[in-house]
């Protein structure tokens, strides 16, 4: 369909405005509404890490909610089974920057990989340190962090939080699914959890890599669908690169739309989850 | 424990827990065996059992700049001396 000049400019003087409202969010919002918050948590060390990743989770339940609002056109279609997801090391796909502030506000508990870089960031590497995310890279003063999250990951999964992963590494141009990093699939041999495997679709069409305005007028639905579950006893069994086979081919299959019956003990859970929306 | 002891024992831990095939004492251990510094970590489990002991903090970060199997027996071997000294 073609668009005239005027409209063309008219959706990016909103794409314009959406963008600046959610920065003023991410910035004016963090500094007024939670930056008191962090402050205070962080003078209680044995609590600190848990409410930080509640904070961040709120945090991001407060940005997804405002995308909603102001960006109506796209729908977004969570699968409560996902939603329900705890104790496990989550692995998905990467296509847009808002995949892993997606997985934060679903998730109370949880924990990541994050650019090593971000760690020196003022204030941002703080509150990354704070909430117990482990840097990617392991040399030098980061090799202190890595051992530290490492030992204490396997009661965080006990205790129910979620790990999760993008084992790409970067962002995926063009929807095609890159080579797994193997790290976060021997962390689920390492503290014996099950694997869940997540797909999502569709991020990168509201925010594209490279473009810095959120794209707001065009139709889209962005799903999260549970595409595979690996048990424990499974993730020892299979090997390293079995396991990685497995799970590229998960997340190479299309999702199916969730099925859940009376059998299924998780998939009640995840009902209380339908309202769950990030 | 001897060396060749020793040598023996990391060997059949990388290739039976971590899955190494015909590993060689100089071998780059990330870039030939995709060895990261999550097996490290685990490997350092193993080390601690196999010692008897607990390793300290700053003893594990030590090993996070390991690069070849000789590199970790001569970190074994470095533990257990300053230990016994």
């Amino acid at each position: 369909m073609q668009h005239s000049f005027g409209q063309r400019w008219g959706d990016r003087l909103i794409d314009a405005a959406v963008t600046g409202a959610v920065w003023c969010y991410f910035t004016l919002g963090f500094v007024v509404l939670f930056s008191p918050r962090y402050i205070v948590a962080s003078f209680c060390p044995q609590h600190r890490e848990e409410r930080f990743q509640r904070f961040n989770s709120r945090f991001y339940q407060g940005f997804f909610a405002l995308v909603r609002l102001l960006v109506p056109r796209h729908r977004w279609h969570i699968d409560p089974q996902a939603a329900a997801i705890r104790g496990s090391v989550i692995i998905c796909n990467h296509v847009s920057y808002l995949d892993p502030l997606l997985f934060i506000s679903l998730f109370e508990r949880q924990k990541t990989v994050v650019k090593t870089s971000f760690f020196k960031v003022p204030i941002f590497g703080w509150v990354l340190r704070h909430a117990g995310y482990f840097p990617a890279d392991s040399s030098g003063r980061y090799g202190r962090i890595m051992i530290e999250q490492v030992e204490r990951m396997a009661g965080f999964l006990a205790a129910g939080g979620n790990f999760f992963i993008f084992p790409e590494g970067t962002r995926s141009r063009d929807g095609s699914l890159g080579t797994l990093n193997r790290g976060a699939l021997k962390i689920a041999r390492l503290c014996r959890a099950p694997i869940q495997v997540v797909r999502l679709a569709n991020t990168d069409k509201l925010y594209r890599p490279g473009r810095f305005f959120f794209t707001t007028r065009s139709a889209n639905t962005i799903s999260m669908s549970l595409v595979e579950r690996i048990e424990p006893d499974e993730v020892r069994e299979l090997g390293v690169a079995d396991l990685e086979r497995r799970i590229a081919a998960a997340l190479r299959r299309q999702a199916e739309p969730a099925q859940c019956g009376a059998d299924r003990p998780d998939c009640r859970d995840a009902r209380q989850h339908l309202s769950v929306q990030p | 424990m001897t060396r060749e002891e020793l040598q023996e024992r990391i060997l059949s831990i990388l290739e039976h827990d971590f899955e190494f095939e015909a590993p060689g004492l100089t071998d780059n251990l990330r870039d030939d065996h995709g060895f990261d510094s999550i097996d490290a970590i685990e490997l350092l489990g193993k080390i601690e059992t196999m010692l008897g002991f607990t390793l300290s903090r700053e003893e594990k970060e030590q090993a996070m700049s390991i690069r070849t199997i000789n590199d970790i027996l001569d970190y074994i071997e470095q533990i257990r001396s300053a230990r016994q000294s």
